[in-house]
Order: C-alpha cells, then structure tokens, then sequence
C-alpha cells in the first residue's frame, strides 16, 4: 500500500506544469533580457529554485545558463 | 559562414573619446578573417554590477557578424589582445540580425 499513495503524490506534480515559458509560449530567454531575468532571481541575486520559480527542469536549465551568461557581462550581479 | 552574436564592454573612457576606433578595430578583425559585420548597435555606457579590474563602467557594444567557423578562435584571441575591449562573449546566434537597443532594465 505504501508504494501506490507515492505514485498519486507524485503524480499531482507532473499534472498541474506552472511553468510559465511552457503556457505563455515566451520564446527569448536570453542573456541580454534583463527584464525577464531578474524575475527570476531572489532580493540577493540568487538564482531562484524551481519550487519557487514553478519552471519545468528543461527551461530553468536555459534560465540557469543565461544567468550566469549575464554575470559574466556584468549585467547582472553575482551577489546583492 | 556561420552567424554570431558578440557583446562587448568597452573601456568607457577610450569609447567616448574615440568611437570610431573601436568599430574600425573590431570590423577590421572581423575582415581580417573573412567575415562580414551584419549589424552593430552602441548600447552605451552604464555602471557595472562589479567591477572589473580598474574598471567601474563600461560602454557596452553588441554585434552580429558572419564568420567561417575556423575563424572563430582566433577572433577571440585577436579581442583579448585589445586594451580597450574589458570584456566580451561571442555566440552562436540564430535569427534574424538586426540593430538592437539597450534592453529594458539595462
């Protein structure tokens, strides 16, 4: 019994995908969108978890990349 | 003939002096190993989010150039000889490539 009411836990998450590149069909996750971004990241310039961020695994990786893309140019700080 | 995506800061104190110079160097690496400058927008100066080196603004340039692939190592390292050129990243890039301005934000 213990191994079905896993399977309808988990479930429940994979259902409802709040991600909200996946609904709104946002094409440009990019370094130079800084807009979008900082969204994206806490008060400390951290990047946000996707708990919080409600993105699904494969765009909070593009995100992930972009950021660090924007830290790289100074357009973003890496703390604060 | 792939296209690219570079975005530039520029040593803020050389880049309002003397604009020309930066987009005659860069162009002319660009021509120097057969590419071609398909657009190149000043997004102007702004203050760092830290600072890089002695440097606590920059000017930043972005550009969308065509270059064989073999090229580009050695564009790079052509950009990092410069002085004026704190820091760059070159990109693949898909699309269509136009004269952008600053983002939003920026």
């Amino acid at each position: 019994m213990e191994e079905r009411t896993d399977q309808k836990k988990y479930r429940k998450f994979r259902q409802d995908n709040r991600c909200r590149f996946c609904r709104e069909k946002i094409g440009d996750i990019d370094y130079k969108n800084i807009a979008l971004l900082q969204k994206l990241c806490t008060a400390h310039g951290k990047l946000m978890s996707r708990k919080r961020s409600g993105n699904c695994a494969r765009h909070q990786r593009v995100v992930k990349a972009q950021i660090k893309l924007a830290r790289f140019m100074a357009i973003m700080p890496y703390v604060g | 003939m792939d296209t690219y995506e570079a975005l530039f800061i520029i040593d803020s104190s050389i880049a309002a002096k003397d604009w020309a110079k930066v987009t005659n160097y860069v162009s002319g690496v660009v021509g120097k190993y057969k590419g071609e400058v398909l657009a190149m927008s000043r997004w102007g100066e702004r203050k760092l989010c830290y600072s890089i080196g002695p440097h606590k603004r920059g000017t930043y340039a972005l550009m969308y150039f065509k270059l064989p692939r073999p090229a580009v190592s050695r564009l790079r390292h052509d950009l990092q000889l410069a002085e004026m050129i704190v820091r760059f990243i070159v990109l693949r890039f898909e699309g269509e490539a136009k004269e952008l301005p600053p983002p939003e934000g920026f």
